[in-house]
């Protein structure tokens, strides 16, 4: 049977997994400026886009490239929805009277505009559904254009491809860290329940998913509402972070973006998520330091155009030739960690912190035992 | 004479001018145990595809507790209590042996989607249920202490038991095993045979049909075999029928059913 490790330590799993993100959250919170703290927010928009997409991609096995398409729905709709009657009337004045009145709060708006675009990826879905792989990869991607060219089009609603801005900045750093926990963690349930395991079963096995009762239609189509779902929270977040939006950010870019960071991180884990959306959040703004031209011992290097481009292209070389399943892999380690009980209940088991000593005290005996003859 | 659980007939398929199964009739009566043999190319997993429905025939109908399934979808007869395996093991490969086997027994969950999300009783009672059942399903077959282990790390015997295992997580009515022993060794498959039996003694009302190329895992556990060959069915009747039936030996049996047939025989 299962060894017990000592990663599974609820005490090393308190520390690893909630304490030092949260004291890192706390730093940046209260010490260091607006920047850092908004590209915190940034990476927690992003852990949404990415989760919801690895629900699609990796544990239900349809491809989709439509997340970004989706998103500028959540987006366009919340905006429209939190914005007040004057800027309407400023901005987009052939916007029908009765929607220049509606206005809703933050949170309110934020459910509205992810609802009506699960039930928008529901209709979708329903069509296209019936295609498979490379298919239903490129008719996705197909969605996304359609997709924005509606918004192009429709300028008495969007302002066409000028785009809406003057939204309130809701998405702070508390705003979207509890959103993304909720957001994993109703992701997390739908992965443990006869849900998720139905859709891992379609993944792996159609006919035998069938053979044992599972409706491959539903199940797809749900997996897909529910990952429209979030992405159009993810979506609505990031217009509330950026404050203006036009259709053209919502486009192939976008899509890849929220592509890398799943397959980066892991597709078939809503765990994979986190380090996706942590290496290509900070990595570019690292990057954007270095990428005017730098001085190292002595020599100066240029600027380089596209260094964000080029570092995340050799780093995606380097994870397929080692790690193909990505950072995480098919492990839950991450999130289960965060939502599963036997982390917190453990920290009130006297043997959690024997074992976790008992852990520190063996492994220095044992590298003091190396430097003694034998 | 117990009643009939499934009714095929005339069933016929037609793969693009090839008449791979050509107007068969089968009547299984609840908790026997069949055998379906034939050569190569005879067109037994066919029945069992369409039987199951992954393959819906071209002709003829297939009757189930007296109700036309004909073209029902293979997840809904699922449902209705029809489990098969597969002739290449079809596992879940990448996930643990128990949550293979949950996969299946979760086909009688009641609960809602808001129940789960909320973490309801009766959600967590069905899961509960969901992974007692399992383990029941894994101790039948023998492999309960393999449960946490990944699918594909298993023994090429105690995956093919897996896959059973799962088909009795749905509690069916019938059981469709499509060459079950295929690729085991003498040994093996003497056990498969063992575990075949046990499942018989626990689930008496339970019906099964076993396509299997073994004569000896056939002669052994059968109650009435059916012989297919190109297509067609040429003989049925009990092991003994089989064996002295003139036809069968001539198409497919040749000199191995008379030394399997004493051998039975004489026991």
């Amino acid at each position: 049977m299962k060894t017990q490790r000592f990663t599974d330590n609820s005490l090393f799993r308190f520390l690893m997994v909630i304490l030092v993100p949260l004291a890192i959250i706390l730093l940046v919170h209260f010490k260091a400026g607006n920047y850092y703290e908004s590209i915190l927010i940034l990476f927690f928009i992003n852990l949404i886009l990415a989760a919801s997409l690895n629900l699609t991609n990796g544990i239900t096995g349809i491809f989709s490239l439509g997340q970004a398409g989706f998103m500028a729905l959540g987006a366009y709709i919340g905006s429209i929805l939190t914005l007040s009657e004057s800027t309407k009337d400023t901005m987009v004045s052939k916007m029908p009277q009765w929607l220049k009145q509606f206005q809703l709060p933050f949170w309110a708006a934020l459910i509205v505009a992810a609802c009506v675009t699960m039930i928008i990826a529901g209709i979708i879905g329903f069509a296209i559904l019936r295609a498979k792989g490379h298919y239903l990869a490129v008719i996705t991607l197909g969605m996304v254009i359609v997709i924005k060219s509606v918004l192009d089009n429709a300028s008495s609603l969007t302002n066409g491809s000028r785009g809406i801005s003057g939204m309130t900045k809701y998405s702070t750093l508390p705003v979207v860290i509890i959103t993304a926990l909720i957001s994993l963690f109703i992701l997390y349930r739908f992965r443990t329940s006869a849900y998720g395991r139905s859709m891992i079963a379609l993944r792996e096995d159609e006919d035998a998913a069938a053979s044992l009762g599972i409706n491959h239609r539903t199940i797809r189509l749900m997996s897909f509402m529910i990952s429209a779902f979030f992405a159009a929270v993810g979506g609505c977040l990031w217009a509330h972070l950026q404050r203006t939006i036009a259709p053209s950010l919502f486009y192939f870019d976008e899509t890849f973006t929220i592509l890398e960071m799943s397959v980066l991180g892991g597709m078939a884990s809503l765990s994979g998520a986190i380090p996706g959306a942590a290496v290509l959040t900070f990595l570019p703004q690292l990057l954007a330091n270095f990428s005017t031209g730098f001085t190292i011992f002595g020599i100066h290097v240029p600027q380089i155009n596209g260094l964000t481009n080029i570092v995340t292209s050799v780093l995606f070389i380097i994870m397929i030739i080692f790690r193909k399943e990505g950072i995480t892999g098919s492990s839950e380690y991450l999130v289960g960690t965060l939502f599963s009980s036997s982390t917190y209940t453990g920290l009130f088991r006297k043997q959690t912190y024997l074992d976790f000593a008992h852990a520190f005290t063996r492994k220095n005996r044992s590298e003091k035992n190396k430097g003694e003859p034998q | 004479m117990s009643e009939v659980l499934l009714r095929v007939q005339e069933l016929t398929q037609q793969f693009k001018g090839v008449l791979a199964v050509d107007h068969i009739n089968m009547d299984l009566e609840t908790g026997k145990i069949y055998g379906l043999i034939g050569t190569n190319g005879a067109g037994k997993s066919t029945v069992i595809n369409m039987i199951s429905g992954n393959l819906f025939p071209t002709e003829g109908q297939i009757l189930y507790e007296d109700k036309p399934i004909t073209h029902v979808p293979a997840a809904q007869r699922a449902r209705a209590g029809i489990a098969r395996t597969f002739q290449n093991l079809r596992l879940f490969e990448d996930q643990t042996v128990l949550d293979n086997v949950i996969t299946a027994s979760q086909i009688t969950r009641t609960y809602t989607l808001f129940e789960m999300l909320t973490y309801m009783p009766r959600y967590r009672r069905e899961e509960k249920e969901f992974a007692a059942r399992s383990l029941q399903a894994l101790q039948t077959m023998g492999i309960e202490q393999y449960a946490s282990y990944q699918a594909d790390s298993l023994a090429y015997a105690f995956q093919r038991r897996l896959e059973i295992a799962r088909c009795l997580a749905i509690r069916p009515k019938l059981l469709l095993l499509d060459e079950p022993a295929a690729g085991m060794n003498p040994q093996e498959s003497l056990q498969l045979v063992e575990d075949i039996r046990k499942i018989h003694q626990v689930h008496p009302e339970m019906t099964i049909l076993l396509i299997e190329h073994d004569m000896k895992v056939v002669m052994n556990l059968c109650e009435y075999i059916y012989v297919m060959a190109s297509g067609r069915m040429i003989a049925e009747g009990t092991p003994r029928q089989i064996y002295e039936s003139e036809e069968v030996i001539s198409v497919y049996l040749g000199g191995s059913a008379h030394r399997i047939g004493k051998q039975t025989a004489g026991e």
